[in-house]
C-alpha cells in the first residue's frame, strides 16, 4: 500500500473528519447562499446569463477545497520517511493536479451552465473562468501547505467575514468578474504563471525535505497533538516579546492576585486575565490582527456604508471574543485554587464579561446617535458616503446568545481546540443565517412572544455554560 | 496533625478510564517527615494515583484524603502547602521565566524569594528566556523551582528527573535532602532512575497493574534480599547446585552468584561450606530488588 493510500483512510476512519464533512457540507450551502454582492453587472460587460452569476460563491467553495487537499498532502508529507520513499512526491503531487482541474473545470462549467457554449466568446469566457479558478485553488493549497500555523488558519477563516463585505464594497468582484468577462486572454495570461509558479514551488524536493517528519498543526484530527504542542511552543518562543507592556502587566496583575490572596474567587480571575493578556502580549502577530479587527469593527460599527449591515457580523465576533476570555485557562501547574474556587471565577467571569459587552454596547449607540445629528461624511477608510446607523437592539442578542455558549463550547473540548472552534464557527454561523428574524415580523403581541423566546434561548445558552462549567470544574480530571 | 497521623489516606481507590482500571482498590497511608519512592513499570497507575492526592483527578470508586481533606473538594489553603511537578507538565510557554516566577508566586504568600534565586542561579535558567524555548531539560528545572519555591509541607514529584543531566539530578537530589531537613515536610518521588532515588528514600512503595504489590520501609526491604557470591575454591561447581528458594542464579564453572532472602541465608552458608566454596554477601541495590519483586508478580 503506498504511503497516500494509507493516509487517504484518514478520511474515513477518524471521527472528527465527519465534523469537518459537517463543516464543509455548511459552507458550500452558506457560500450558495451569500446573495451575489455585485448583483447586476454593468450591462456593457456582457449581455447575457453571465450578467446575474456571481463568482463569490465559486471561489469560495473552491478555497475550502482547496484547504482540504492540501491539509490532505501535508498530512502525508509530514510522515516520517515520507522523502526517502521513491516518487512518493510526484504521486502527491499528481493527486493535487488532478483534483484541482477536476474542481476547476466543474465550477467554470457549473458557473456558465446557462451560457451558450458553442460561441467562440463563451469558449474563452469557460477558458478564463477555468483558469482563474485553477489558480484560486492552488492559491489555497499553498497557503495552507506553507502557513502550516493554526492561528493564521482561524484568521483566515474569520478575515471572511471582512473580506466579503470589503471585497463588494471595492467592487473587486465586479472588477475580476469584467476581467475575466471583457478581457479573457489577458487574465489566462495572468492566471496561469501563478498556477505554474505554485506548482513548482509546491514540488520542489527541498520542501519535500524540510516538511518530513516535522511537527504539524494537524487539522484532521480535531485536536492538539504533541507534535502540534511542540509547534506552538516553539512558534510562542520565537514571537517577539514586548518588555515593557509586558513588565507593567506583569506588575499590575502580580500586585492584584497577592493582595486578594484571602478570597475565593478574585486570585484565579485575576490570574485567568492575566494569562490571557500575557499571551496576546506576548505575540505581535496576535496584536496586529486584533488591533485590526478591532479598528475595523469600530469603524464599520459607527457608520454604514454601501447598504450593508455589518451588526450581527459584529456582535457575533464580538461574544465570541468575549467567550474566550470567560475561560479559565488550566496549565499543569498545580496552582492553590480550588475546584470552587475556579467555578466561581468562571461564574463571576461571564459576569463581568456581559456588563463589559453591554457597557461597549450602550456606547456604540450612544456615539450613532450623536454623531447621526452630524450627518453624512465621508470615511477616509473607503471614501465613500457613509450615514451613521440606527443601532438596532435586537444584535446584543447576538453577542449574549454567543458569548456563554463559546465559553461553554471551549471548555467542553478544553483540549481539542479544533474541535471547539468548529462548534464555534457553525453556531455563529446558524445564528448569522437566522438573522434572529422572528423578532421583526408580526404585530406587538407576536413581537414580545418573539422577544420571550429569544430571551429564553439566551437564558438556554447560560445554562449551558453553567452545566458545562459545573461538570468542568467539579466533575472532571483537572489535567 | 501529628507526626502519627497520615497526611495522605487512601481508602478502596479505584479509577477507571472507559474500560481500563488504571487504579484497583488502593489503599495507601502517607506519614509526614518521609521521602517516599512510588515504583513501577509504566503505565501501573502511578501519575494517576499521584494526581488523585492533589485532586487532579476524581476517583471513579473509593476516597483520597489529604490533609485531612477529600482531595477533591482541597481548598486553597490545603493547595498552597502541596507542591507538584508533572509528568512531561505543561508551562505556560508564552511567558519569559521571570513572568511565570511572578505570577505563580503570586499565588503564595509565603514565597521564597532567596531560595529562588539560588535556585536559578544552581539551576542556570536564564529568566528572560521565552518559556516556550527551553529545552526538556530546563522546563523540568523551571517546574521543580515553582514546586519548590513555596516551601510545601508535601512535594510531589512525578518523574522529576528524567530529562535532567547527570549534575542537575545531584544538584536535584541534594535540593531534596536540603528539603526533608526542614521539620515535617514529606516528599513523594516517583521515577524511574532507580539509581537516584535509592538514595534518597527511606520507603518504598511498588506498584503493578494499578494495584500497590509492596509498601515497605527501604532498609526493611534492603534487609530482605541478598546477593550471595560463591566460589569454588577447589573443584568446578556441581552441575545442579543443592540449594533452594534461590531467586535467580548466574553461574559459570567456578562462581555462582545467587540472590535470594536473608532468611534462607544461614541454611545456604552451611551447604556452600560442604561444597568447600567461599561465600560472600552483599545486599541488593534498589534496582535489584525492584525487579525481583515484579517478576515475583508475574
Amino acid at each position: 500500500m503506498k504511503p497516500v493510500t494509507a493516509n487517504l483512510k484518514i478520511l474515513y476512519q477518524s471521527r472528527e473528519m465527519w465534523v469537518w464533512y459537517f463543516i464543509c457540507g455548511i459552507s458550500i450551502w452558506l457560500a450558495s447562499a451569500i446573495p451575489a454582492l455585485p448583483k447586476n453587472l454593468p450591462p456593457w460587460v456582457h449581455p447575457g446569463p453571465l450578467n446575474t452569476v456571481s463568482l463569490i460563491n465559486p471561489v469560495l467553495v473552491l478555497v475550502i477545497f482547496g484547504f482540504a487537499v492540501g491539509r490532505l498532502a501535508a498530512d502525508v508529507w509530514t510522515k516520517p520517511m515520507f522523502f526517502c520513499l521513491p516518487g512518493q512526491i510526484a504521486t502527491s503531487m499528481k493527486i493535487l493536479l488532478l483534483m484541482g482541474l477536476a474542481s476547476a473545470a466543474i465550477t467554470s462549467l457549473a458557473t456558465t451552465i446557462l451560457t451558450p457554449w458553442m460561441t467562440i466568446r463563451s469558449l474563452n469566457i469557460i477558458i478564463a473562468l477555468f483558469s482563474f479558478y485553477l489558480m484560486i485553488y492552488w492559491l489555497s493549497v499553498i497557503t495552507i501547505i506553507r502557513f502550516n500555523k493554526l492561528i493564521f488558519v482561524i484568521f483566515l477563516f474569520w478575515f471572511v467575514f471582512f473580506i466579503i463585505p470589503l471585497m463588494g464594497r471595492m467592487e473587486m468582484m465586479v472588477f475580476i468578474q469584467k476581467l475575466l468577462l471583457t478581457h479573457s486572454w489577458a487574465s489566462v495570461f495572468v492566471c496561469w504563471p501563478i498556477t505554474c509558479l505554485i506548482f513548482y514551488a509546491l514540488r520542489c524536493r527541498y520542501l519535500a525535505r524540510a516538511m518530513c517528519g516535522a511537527p504539524w498543526v494537524t487539522f484532521f484530527v480535531g485536536g492538539e497533538t504533541p507534535g502540534s504542542n511542540r509547534y506552538n511552543h516553539i512558534r510562542q518562543a520565537k514571537a517577539l516579546y514586548l518588555d515593557r507592556v509586558a513588565g507593567f502587566i506583569d506588575y499590575f496583575f502580580s500586585k492584584r492576585i497577592r493582595s486578594s490572596n484571602r478570597s475565593l474567587i478574585l486570585p484565579n480571575l485575576w490570574g485567568s486575565i492575566y494569562e490571557i493578556i500575557s499571551y496576546l502580549s506576548s505575540n505581535c502577530l496576535m496584536i496586529f490582527f486584533v488591533g485590526l479587527s478591532v479598528f475595523y469593527c469600530s469603524l464599520n460599527l459607527i457608520n454604514h456604508v454601501s447598504g450593508i449591515d455589518l451588526q450581527p457580523y459584529y456582535f457575533s465576533l464580538f461574544g465570541i471574543l468575549c467567550g474566550h476570555t470567560c475561560v479559565i485557562p488550566r496549565s499543569d501547574i498545580l496552582m492553590p485554587v480550588s475546584r470552587r474556587g475556579q467555578l466561581f471565577s468562571g461564574i463571576t467571569a461571564v459576569i463581568t464579561s456581559i456588563f463589559i459587552m453591554l457597557a461597549i454596547a450602550v456606547t456604540f449607540v450612544l456615539l450613532s446617535n450623536i454623531l447621526s445629528t452630524a450627518g453624512n461624511f465621508t470615511t477616509f477608510l473607503f471614501a465613500l458616503d457613509a450615514e451613521f446607523i440606527s443601532f438596532n437592539g435586537k444584535y446584543i442578542f447576538f453577542s449574549a446568545i454567543v458569548l456563554p455558549a463559546t465559553a461553554g463550547l471551549l471548555i467542553l473540548f478544553r483540549k481539542k481546540s479544533a474541535l471547539s472552534m468548529m462548534s464555534i464557527i457553525v453556531l455563529a454561523l446558524f445564528l448569522l443565517a437566522s438573522d434572529l428574524y422572528i423578532i421583526d415580523n408580526g404585530g406587538y403581541i407576536f413581537n414580545m412572544f418573539n422577544l420571550f423566546f429569544i430571551i429564553l434561548i439566551t437564558v438556554f445558552s447560560f445554562a449551558f455554560y453553567l452545566a458545562i462549567l459545573y461538570f468542568d470544574s467539579m466533575k472532571r480530571s483537572l489535567c | 496533625m501529628s507526626e502519627f497521623e497520615p497526611i495522605i489516606k487512601i481508602r478502596g481507590l479505584t479509577k477507571k478510564f472507559k474500560k481500563k482500571t488504571a487504579l484497583d482498590s488502593v489503599d495507601l497511608d502517607i506519614f509526614p517527615g518521609r521521602i517516599i519512592g512510588l515504583l513501577g513499570p509504566n503505565g501501573c497507575g502511578k501519575s494517576t494515583l499521584l494526581r488523585h492526592m492533589v485532586g487532579l483527578y476524581l476517583p471513579t470508586n473509593g476516597s483520597c484524603v489529604t490533609f485531612g481533606c477529600d482531595a477533591a473538594k482541597l481548598g486553597s489553603r490545603e493547595l498552597s502547602r502541596i507542591g507538584y511537578v508533572h509528568q512531561e507538565g505543561e508551562l505556560l510557554n508564552w511567558m519569559t521565566v521571570s513572568q511565570l516566577i511572578r505570577y505563580v508566586s503570586a499565588y503564595y504568600p509565603d514565597w521564597n524569594k532567596d531560595l529562588e534565586d539560588r535556585y536559578l542561579h544552581d539551576f542556570e535558567i536564564m529568566i528572560k528566556d521565552p518559556v516556550g524555548s527551553l529545552s526538556p531539560g530546563q522546563r523540568q528545572k523551571l517546574a521543580i523551582l515553582l514546586a519548590v519555591g513555596h516551601e510545601p509541607d508535601l512535594l510531589i514529584l512525578d518523574e522529576p528527573a528524567s530529562a535532567l543531566d547527570p549534575i542537575s539530578r545531584v544538584q536535584f537530589l541534594e535540593l531534596l535532602l536540603k528539603i526533608i531537613q526542614q521539620d515535617g515536610k514529606t516528599i513523594l518521588i516517583s521515577s524511574h532512575i532507580l539509581a537516584d532515588v535509592e538514595k534518597i528514600i527511606d520507603h518504598v512503595i511498588i506498584m503493578k497493574d494499578g494495584r500497590i504489590i509492596q509498601s515497605q520501609d527501604f532498609d526493611d526491604l534492603r534487609e530482605r534480599y541478598l546477593r550471595v557470591r560463591l566460589t569454588s575454591i577447589d573443584a568446578p561447581l556441581p552441575e545442579r547446585l543443592p540449594f533452594e528458594m534461590i531467586l535467580t542464579c548466574q553461574r559459570d564453572k567456578y562462581q555462582a552468584v545467587l540472590v535470594l532472602e536473608r532468611l534462607y541465608f544461614d541454611s545456604i552458608k552451611d551447604q556452600a561450606e560442604t561444597l568447600n566454596c567461599r561465600i560472600d554477601a552483599h545486599s541488593l541495590p534498589l534496582e535489584d530488588l525492584y525487579k525481583i519483586i515484579i517478576r515475583g508478580q508475574d
